[in-house]
């Protein structure tokens, strides 16, 4: 009896033991619609912000539940779900209405959280990013994350006429634009000149500088207009740095924007690595 | 010259309006702006809000309850004048289940400015705080900002508050209790219990005061001098001020290069009223063994708050040209309140006579609560 008692202590004081050490890393359960799995083009989940922007460590769904996607998560995670359809659709600037439509269960003795998806037709309304941010970020549909680099090629001014050589436009045309990988809110990397002639408004934002980090999002119904958000600038240069997305693709995206001298222009910008 | 200058004048009086505009228009802008800024900052007040009061709920609506229980049961001492001297302790002890071991954060305050893990462990969890970021946003985009030089966003990150690790929801306490026989089996019991206790890197203040009075009321109906069943009545008040340093100075304090807290100093406050009403039915077993049960209602008054003050500054480099003053300063930053009224019911067993009695309780008022007392009769009371 003295025995039993013993054994049943040092048991109970093991499973204490126990429970204070697990649940340092939960697995978060995600569960999808059936339809998802046959629709999508692309479906992971990064542990946060940064692996999503970087595309690592990303996790997809195994082949024996092509519907669940496992995301071993400890206390620093604030996970980013990454889903694109095949018309380039995606989930990239509605994080927190994802994380809101889930339905959550909590099974801490097997350390798991489930976020349960289940109406299909909401989860697909809410993922609806424009294209336009796989476009600026991306070099195709699969690639993971990263960045990618864009250079004015041609300016056409109102007529359509090419001004890309006219001395009024040559300081736009030198800028380039790196675009990370992001939701409503990821970074954007703006270079100068190397010459140094920075040109008219752009002179406030670079300075002495020829590299300058801002963010940018799609704005409006249809997330037409590109915004590019620097702190403390002036009413000039935000306006500025506001685009319309006229078109846009993997390999070409096309602008309008504004020189120096208020003229209107309408740019199409290719990949640096553009043949 | 006179010409020249009535010339001026009119042209001033004609401009003036244009000038009053221009003047308002940059205040007007102005104020809006730090407003914005101002909002964001709010935005992190009611996201504390809405987590604090998560975060201590299984506390806050218990504490009060467990309080007011402990009270003694038995029979009461008819003479006047009889004192008794008691130490009692009592706790609430919640089952910390599935629906209360974390919080979901996507069911506190939403801000586009607020990014946190989805769970955070609840009070009495083992589980460490998840991971919260707070970014600052351009108020006409609603954008978050970077360092134009890094590329860092302007954040601060820091975690939530660790789970204080008992696994189960607790709320104990040990108080002094002072009781005096009035007469005509009423007995008058005074509690005080001012405390402090260092708990999870924080620091905890309890301070804790009431009293009860109860009269028996069978002694109406019954002719018997010394009956083994008696029915008494119970009223009683508790109140109480806890304040809570949550990770110590850590609490709420991040400093960067975009954000400053310095001067910071806070504190949650937490402060209970409790008003109950028990009936018990006591049945002396023999001179050694008292059983009750015992019911009525309870009613509790939580309110928590902050003590102290919230000090943010922003890095002016990175808003100065719309706002004047990047320092923010809020007392009062928290409050949230709870107002309930419960059914209080249980059973108590008294052992002992003469001069030392053991007391234990169970009443369930919200939740389970335990309560244990020891007791010494230090006057009889005049015949």
């Amino acid at each position: 009896m003295h025995k039993a008692f013993t054994i049943l202590f040092v048991g109970l004081l093991f499973m204490s033991c126990e429970r204070d050490k697990v649940c340092s890393l939960m697995d978060y359960i995600y569960t999808f619609p059936e339809q998802t799995a046959g629709e999508v083009a692309y479906r992971k989940i990064y542990a946060n912000e940064n692996d999503f922007t970087k595309g690592e460590h990303g996790i997809k769904s195994d082949s024996l539940s092509e519907n669940q996607i496992v995301l071993p998560a400890g206390r620093e995670s604030i996970p980013f779900i990454d889903i694109r359809y095949p018309d380039g659709t995606n989930s990239w600037s509605n994080q927190a209405e994802l994380g809101r439509l889930a339905q959550k269960m909590i099974e801490s003795t097997g350390c798991k959280a489930t976020f349960s998806y289940t109406d299909y037709a909401v989860l697909k309304s809410t993922i609806n990013s424009s294209p336009t941010y796989l476009h600026l970020t991306l070099h195709d549909q699969d690639q993971d994350g990263g960045e990618k680099m864009w250079l004015i090629d041609r300016i056409y001014d109102e007529d359509k006429v090419d001004v890309t050589e006219r001395p009024e436009w040559q300081c736009v045309r030198a800028l380039t634009f790196t675009f990370y990988k992001g939701g409503k809110g990821a970074r954007v990397k703006m270079n100068a000149p190397t010459d140094g002639n920075a040109c008219g408004f752009f002179e406030e934002l670079f300075g002495e500088k020829s590299e300058v980090f801002a963010t940018y999002s799609l704005e409006g119904q249809d997330q037409k207009e590109l915004r590019i958000t620097v702190p403390a600038v002036s009413d000039a240069l935000k306006e500025q740095l506001t685009f319309q997305v006229l078109a846009s693709d993997y390999d070409q995206i096309s602008i309008s924007l504004t020189n120096s001298s208020s003229q209107i222009g309408y740019a199409t910008l290719i990949p640096s690595n553009h043949d | 010259m006179i010409k020249l200058t009535v010339f001026y004048v009119r042209k001033l009086i004609q401009y003036s309006w244009l000038i009053l505009m221009l003047l308002i228009n940059h205040l007007v802008v102005q104020a809006q702006t730090r407003q914005d800024y101002e909002m964001q900052v709010r935005d992190i007040e009611r996201f504390g809000n809405s987590y604090f009061a998560a975060y201590t709920n299984l506390f806050s609506s218990n504490f009060g309850f467990s309080l007011n229980q402990g009270w003694q049961g038995g029979t009461i001492p008819k003479k006047a004048g009889h004192l008794s001297f008691s130490l009692v302790g009592s706790s609430a002890i919640i089952p910390i289940n599935e629906g209360n071991r974390y919080i979901r954060t996507d069911q506190l305050y939403q801000s586009a400015n607020i990014a946190a893990a989805p769970l955070t462990p609840g009070m009495f969890t083992d589980a460490k705080g998840g991971a919260i970021s707070f970014f600052l946003l351009d108020p006409s985009t609603n954008n978050r900002l970077v360092n134009p030089a890094t590329g860092d966003y302007l954040s601060a990150n820091f975690n939530m508050i660790d789970g204080i690790g008992t696994n189960v929801g607790v709320t104990p306490f040990v108080m002094p209790q002072v009781s005096v026989g009035l007469g005509k089996s009423t007995e008058l019991s005074l509690r005080v219990m001012p405390f402090a206790v260092g708990l999870n890197e924080g620091k905890v203040d309890v301070s804790a005061w009431g009293g009860a009075i109860r009269h028996n009321l069978s002694q109406w109906f019954s002719v018997d001098e010394d009956p083994s069943f008696t029915v008494n009545l119970l009223l009683s008040y508790m109140r109480n001020k806890t304040s809570f340093t949550p990770n110590g100075e850590r609490f709420l304090t991040f400093n960067n290069d975009y954000f400053s807290t310095a001067g910071t100093s806070l504190k949650l406050s937490h402060h209970t009223k409790t008003q109950q009403a028990l009936l018990f039915f006591n049945y002396r077993v023999n001179s050694f063994i008292e059983l009750y049960g015992h019911g009525g209602l309870v009613h509790q008054t939580s309110d928590l708050g902050s003590n102290g003050v919230f000090k943010l500054k922003i890095n002016d480099a990175y808003i100065r040209d719309v706002v004047d003053d990047t320092s923010f300063e809020y007392n009062d930053l928290f409050k949230s309140s709870i107002n309930e009224t419960v059914a209080a019911g249980g059973f108590g067993l008294l052992l002992g006579s003469g001069f030392v009695k053991a007391e234990v309780q169970y009443t369930y008022a919200n939740t389970h609560i335990a309560s244990l007392a020891l007791r010494a009769t230090i006057l009889k009371g005049d015949d």
